[in-house]
């Protein structure tokens, strides 16, 4: 964008302040990294405002998005893009307007009502939008995807589209468990893979050439698109057959829509919902799928008659986080193979593994990184959370000033803890050595730990990184 | 990089005989010997086994793509052929193994070959293609049904 970069005006989630919602403001053109003036954020609610202006490095207005003042004086004028994120859609989308009007390039507004955008409906674009986000849709194909890879429990889209991240968990019984990272290199010739991350006992790894992956590890991996056909046999021991059934605990938004997408794929789709009116307007609108409806407390009795050790998933999609995990845990309990869970408190991530739920969906994250990827722009691409933040996966694009430009990587000074992934340079994606060096416009996925983002960040960066 | 680049005509068989997945292998690294693309036979052979002694490379759906690295390679090669009866090739799905695309690639080789592997993958993830091949009477038709459905790809 040159050296005039303009301010980025963003209007955080209402809840920002509490636990999950840091992660918005992390994830929001990433707070570690020093865009100084470069990004302004208006809050309306002055305790959350008070508390951005502590964990962000961003200038924040306590105003309504929705005022003028507070948009001109945020500098609507000179902004590169306009973030509307708030929780209410029509805040969103009035906010998008406006800044519209008083010059915004780009504006990207989080709706969640699907139904205003569908072809007889809005054109998000006559709509001043440039980029409608969906938070549930994000969520209902990450859970998708996490299912059709077995043994899988975490996924991203990264360099659009092109590479793929997966996370699994090792069986015991894995022939890799045991071998080290360089002699994985040797056994799997062809590359097709690369293990990015692993963690173990609490501790996330970033794995160097004599690091062995151990059984019970959760590992993420980055893969060529279209290759997972040849790395799921590497990563699951025999296809589990039989397994069809699908229970979706929450006739919500983000159950309903899975459960009609799930179904529509073959899958045997039951929903069952506490709430009666739910449940009624689910089993009118829902097809192909069967809605239950159940009493607090009968849960586990409910779990037993549905026969749930058949099932081959339990996604627990109320929109209250507790309960997810509460219903999860019970649904594990009552034998059924893989369970979801979607739940914003990432506080609870570190022991999700060891209670034994599967997968954990967290759609704030997901938004973020959705919205991230929607500005490419600058240097960094996209960033992605490794466990709730343990460590990222960054896409840097490489400027012909960076620090790390025309150097081999083993003498580019990266930190331990930090590894070039992938290289894309023109057609080719590499997986690279020590001997390569990255060019001006390569793009390199890089995984990093907190510790190291700061020095990996000042490798990569030009002048700015919006510059 | 396209298939048929790395895939010449007289590395398709129509017809494998083999009955194990030792004998298949062989027979397609036949093909490569025989053209000269590969010198070291038995090298190429015993570095295939390796690799599916780590996991069958079955991925499911008739579908194998045993592969391997080899000293003295030069370019990435790869040599197809057909089992019309099945194979025994302890798949994921355990279902016997028809199409087997096999791919050797140079010692040292840091993932040029990366879109060629992915390309293969979506090809055979096509059943219609996997039908379409099925029509196949002899090598020459497989071929030319390879590369038209090679061309077609984005």
């Amino acid at each position: 964008m040159g050296s005039g970069a303009g301010p980025l005006p963003i209007s955080l989630p209402a809840r920002l302040g509490s636990p999950p919602c840091l992660e918005c403001g992390i994830v929001f053109p990433p707070a570690r990294i020093k865009f100084g003036q470069d990004v302004v954020v208006i809050e309306s609610d002055p305790s959350h405002a008070e508390a951005a202006g502590d964990t962000l490095d961003a200038t924040i207005i306590n105003a309504n998005v929705v005022e003028t003042a507070a948009l001109r004086k945020a500098g609507l004028a000179d902004a590169d893009a306009f973030i509307a994120v708030t929780e209410s859609d029509e805040v969103n989308l009035a906010a998008c307007l406006l800044a519209r009007k008083m010059g915004a390039r780009r504006r990207i507004a989080r709706v969640r009502n699907e139904d205003w955008f569908s072809p007889a409906m809005l054109d998000a674009a006559e709509m001043g939008i440039d980029t409608v986000i969906h938070p549930e849709q994000e969520t209902v194909r990450f859970i998708e995807r996490v299912m059709s890879l077995e043994g899988a429990f975490d996924f991203a889209d990264l360099a659009d589209g092109e590479v793929e991240l997966i996370g699994f968990h090792v069986d015991p019984a894995l022939p890799i468990v045991g071998h080290s990272m360089a002699e994985l290199k040797e056994m799997f010739a062809l590359g097709y893979f690369l293990i990015v991350g692993m963690y173990r006992k609490g501790e996330f790894i970033v794995p160097g050439g004599a690091d062995k992956v151990e059984g019970g590890d959760r590992i993420w991996i980055l893969t060529v698109k279209d290759t997972e056909s040849m790395v799921l046999p590497v990563f699951m021991r025999r296809k589990p057959s039989g397994e069809n059934a699908v229970i979706i605990h929450g006739a919500t938004r983000i159950g309903l829509r899975l459960a009609g997408q799930l179904a529509a794929a073959g899958r045997r789709v039951t929903v069952i919902e506490r709430d009666p009116e739910l449940a009624r307007i689910a089993s009118e609108s829902l097809e192909g799928a069967t809605v239950l409806k159940f009493d607090q407390g009968e849960e586990m009795d409910m779990l037993r008659e549905m026969r749930a050790e058949n099932a081959g998933w339990f996604i627990a999609a109320t929109a209250e986080s507790k309960d997810n995990i509460v219903t999860g845990l019970l649904a594990k309990s009552a034998g059924v193979r893989r369970v979801a869970v979607i739940t914003d408190e990432s506080s609870y991530m570190p022991v999700m593994d060891q209670i034994g739920l599967d997968v954990v969906v967290n759609p704030y994250i997901l938004t973020a990184g959705a919205i991230l990827t929607s500005l490419r722009r600058g240097i960094v691409h996209s960033v992605v959370k490794l466990r709730a933040g343990e460590a990222e996966l960054i896409e840097y694009r490489v400027a012909a000033r960076s620090p790390i430009a025309n150097k081999t990587l083993a003498r580019a000074g990266l930190p331990k803890g930090a590894l070039v992934g992938l290289v894309m340079r023109g057609g080719a994606i590499m997986i690279p050595d020590g001997a390569m060096a990255l060019e001006e416009g390569d793009r390199a996925l890089v995984v990093a730990t907190p510790a190291t983002l700061p020095v990996v960040d000042s490798l990569f960066a030009a002048r700015g990184v919006f510059a | 990089m396209r298939v048929v680049d790395f895939l010449p005509r007289e590395h398709c068989v129509a017809s494998l005989r083999g009955q194990g997945k030792e004998d298949i292998l062989r027979e397609l690294v036949e093909t490569l010997t025989r053209s000269g693309a590969v010198k070291d036979g038995p090298g190429a052979l015993k570095a295939l086994m390796d690799r599916e002694s780590l996991g069958s490379t079955g991925i499911g759906d008739g579908v194998a793509i045993p592969h391997a690295k080899l000293a003295g390679a030069e370019t990435l090669m790869a040599a197809f052929g057909r089992s019309v009866a099945g194979v025994d090739y302890h798949a994921v799905d355990d279902k016997p193994v028809t199409w087997v695309f096999l791919l050797i690639a140079p010692e040292g080789a840091t993932g040029q070959h990366l879109r060629a592997l992915a390309r293969i993958s979506r090809m055979f993830k096509s059943e219609e293609f996997r039908r379409t091949l099925e029509g196949a009477s002899n090598a020459e038709e497989l071929y030319a049904m390879l590369q038209k459905e090679d061309a077609a790809l984005p």
